[in-house]
């Protein structure tokens, strides 16, 4: 009896067994997230990337309307035991490093480094760096990386004898720099059979979450959050608008702009159908990235285009694992295959390769590599420059600045700015020649017209090319010039100022809500109101006809959730 | 002769038991896949299969109609279907054991549908810990249970009929 017992127990237990097995892996395949994102309140979110072993990176701050961090930011690194590593506190300005970086190391204090728009300088405004071996361009321009590196258990001398090594790898084929990728995936593929394989992987995953970065920057997608944020316009519209450069770039990929037209007239009614969203949701962008990619998706039925743009969409959502390798093999042949016919379908497709590139960009590992490489065969690169906002000097005047971080190993020919009311305004727009003879330069730009926000960037000419620095953009303003970069430190602006009718407010919000300008005269009357609705955290821009005030001095308040967010003294002046 | 209970000695209960089981399992599956913007990890089970285009396009139009639901039916509701469905197999196998076993694999079923979102809360796991989720499991596990309980009371009476 005993034994009937013990045999029918047995098989029950191995019946529950495989239930048990089939449904811990039913419950593990539900998983899959590794990057989260939460909203902390007043504007604030905080981002956990999540890596191999458990090891994470968390991200708090403050973010600009195009989700890019904006202000001051602190990036932490944790261990696979949840240890505190490091910890780094910079302050961003739309998504770039600007100023002086503070890295605190667990135990043994810290180290700081400065910023100028993204690009590593040194603090005391010194003069260029003379750089040398991959490793050393490496650990000069991205030491916030080496950090990351050595949060995730490796040192100095690892990361050290891991780029010698590929160096040395690359170093040993002769071969024009046009061929450079071969021959770096080649060395990849060698260095994956030896122990740097783990610095490969997690350099792989690391440069997947900076390509998500460098996705914020595309002007498709910049355009996409653009058209949510006013309803009345067309993609292909803001496109040709503001980001004319876009349509240039589709060109070569033989798209022309009957095409694109067609293409958003397919993509605008797909946005259209998915329904409003609520401009009140912390996620708002997150949720126009993830129509945006399912408009594209669904647009591009070609079985390749396809297949590229949900494995991008799966990083981009950051709900599978990132498959680098798998995506960088894609990659290439899918842009090569790319057929010259006018579909909207063929438009999806570059529109998601553009998109695709720039994970190729963020492989820092790789940009070192083919730095060193091409000063080591005496290739001249492009230069390295920034634009920065000096001041204003009238209504129609502003001085902007530049600074040329790096001549890319050749003499520069030329700098100065391109400025316009276009986004990355380049040579086709206005230009303006700086004759200092310094790497540090100024240009007066006159003649501009009151109230217009303009774009400009500063550039520089070698060799090699044009180099362009980072977009700024600026609203000219009688009293004061309004550098976009600046805004994070205040609240609320009003410009022109004086004004004659048409102003334009400009705001932070610190979080969602109903949204009201109240203007009162000085004697405290109230003698406009106007309710904005409900408008979304960040930053907000709204134009109002003041025309029917009388002139005079008026005080202005900005009310979110019947709270004052911000007051500013304006004059209407005729 | 003593009878010795066993769930599953008729074929008309463990077909009972089985169908239920799979319905749970199914549709639980059809909400995470179609309703859930995420992409969990097997969505590559199905681009393994090769039906990762048909999916894309169903996705396509069923994401749309996510929207009109409630949150706890696209975000809580799948666990709360497997939850019962682990429970219901588990308690339909033991119920009427007098092994001490049956103590163990009980415990399994709280263990294993609660375990996921403990891990989740202490960030040893990824994804989200969240009140509705434990409701629901809740939820799952005493309909598991109880569904299972009832398989067995009808199983015992079709022996008692023999």
């Amino acid at each position: 009896m005993k034994r009937i017992w013990f045999k029918r127990s047995l098989w029950q237990s191995v019946l529950s067994l495989v239930v048990l097995a089939i449904f811990a892996y039913l419950a593990t395949g539900s998983l899959g997230l590794t990057q989260q994102k939460i909203f902390m309140g007043a504007g604030t979110y905080e981002l956990i990337k999540i890596f191999e072993s458990r090891k994470k990176e968390v991200v708090t701050g403050k973010t600009d309307e195009y989700n890019n961090w904006h202000g001051q930011i602190k990036i932490e690194y944790f261990g696979e035991d949840g240890d505190l590593r490091s910890t780094e506190s910079v302050k961003m300005i739309h998504g770039k490093r600007d100023g002086e970086s503070t890295i605190t190391y667990g135990n043994w204090g810290e180290k700081k480094y400065c910023y100028e728009m993204g690009i590593r300088v040194e603090c005391d405004k010194s003069a260029m760096i003379a750089e040398k071996s991959a490793y050393d361009i490496f650990n000069y321009k991205y030491p916030w990386f080496t950090a990351k590196l050595n949060a995730f258990d490796f040192t100095d001398e690892y990361i050290r004898a891991f780029m010698d090594t590929f160096e040395i790898l690359i170093g040993e084929n002769e071969f024009d720099i046009s061929e450079f990728d071969s021959y770096y995936n080649d060395a990849s593929d060698i260095l994956e059979e030896t122990h740097f394989d783990s610095i490969l992987v997690l350099n792989a995953e690391l440069s997947i979450y900076n390509g998500m970065e460098l996705i914020n920057f595309d002007e498709f997608r910049m355009a996409a959050i653009d058209q949510h944020r006013s309803t009345d316009s067309s993609i292909y519209k803001i496109i040709k608008e503001k980001y004319p450069n876009y349509l240039l770039k589709l060109m070569d990929f033989e798209i022309s702009e009957s095409d694109f037209q067609l293409f958003g007239q397919k993509f605008d009614s797909l946005i259209f159908s998915y329904g409003p969203l609520d401009a009140s949701d912390p996620f708002y962008v997150d949720s126009i990235d993830a129509r945006m990619f399912r408009a594209i998706s669904f647009i591009s039925s070609e079985e390749s285009a396809l297949v590229a743009s949900q494995s991008l969409k799966s990083m981009i959502f950051y709900h599978g694992k990132p498959d680098y390798i798998r995506l960088m093999k894609a990659v290439e042949p899918f842009l090569k295959n790319l057929q010259s016919n006018k579909e909207p379908q063929e438009v999806a497709t570059v529109i998601v390769g553009i998109i695709l590139m720039k994970f190729v960009e963020g492989d820092l590992v790789k940009h070192s590599l083919y730095e060193a490489f091409s000063l080591k065969k005496g290739v001249v690169n492009f230069a390295t420059v920034t634009t920065g906002f000096l001041g204003s000097n009238s209504n129609a005047s502003v001085t902007l600045k530049g600074n040329i971080i790096s001549d890319g190993g050749g003499a520069i020919i030329t700098k100065g700015f391109y400025y316009g009311t276009v986004y990355n305004p380049d040579s086709t727009n206005f230009s303006v020649v700086a004759n200092d003879e310094t790497v540090n330069f100024e240009a007066l730009i006159n003649e501009l017209s009151e109230g217009v926000t303009y774009y400009a960037r500063a550039f520089a000419k070698n060799s090699a090319g044009i180099a362009y620095g980072n977009c700024i953009s600026f609203t000219t303003n009688g009293l004061v010039g309004t550098d976009i970069n600046e805004l994070s430190e205040k609240t609320f602006d009003i410009f022109p100022n004086p004004s004659a009718g048409s102003t334009t407010f400009r705001f932070n919000l610190q979080s969602a809500g109903n949204t009201e300008i109240v203007i009162v005269n000085v004697k405290g009357q109230i003698v406009a109101q106007k309710n904005l609705g409900i408008l979304p955290p960040g930053e907000n821009k709204i134009q109002i006809d003041l025309s029917t005030l009388e002139t005079g001095i008026y005080n202005c308040r900005m009310m979110n959730n019947r709270e004052t967010t911000g007051t500013v003294k304006f004059i209407i002046a005729r | 002769m003593k009878r010795i209970p066993f769930a599953f000695s008729s074929g008309t209960s463990f077909l009972r038991v089985f169908i239920l089981s799979i319905l749970a399992i199914i549709t639980g599956g059809i909400i995470y896949i179609l309703l859930r913007p995420s992409e969990p990890v097997f969505f590559d089970w199905i681009k393994f299969a090769g039906s990762e285009n048909l999916l894309l396009n169903v996705r396509h139009h069923s994401l749309s109609l996510g929207q009109f639901l409630p949150e706890w039916f696209i975000y809580s509701l799948p666990n709360s279907l497997w939850a019962l469905s682990y429970s219901l197999i588990i308690t339909a196998i033991w119920w009427n054991s007098k092994s001490r076993l049956k103590f163990f694999w009980m415990a399994s079923i709280p263990v294993l549908v609660f375990g996921f979102e403990v891990f989740q809360y202490l960030e040893i796991l990824n994804g989200t810990f969240c009140i509705p989720d434990i409701v629901f499991g809740v939820l799952g596990i005493l309909a598991g249970i109880a569904l299972g309980i009832k398989t067995n009371k009808i199983n015992s009476y079709e022996k008692d009929m023999v």
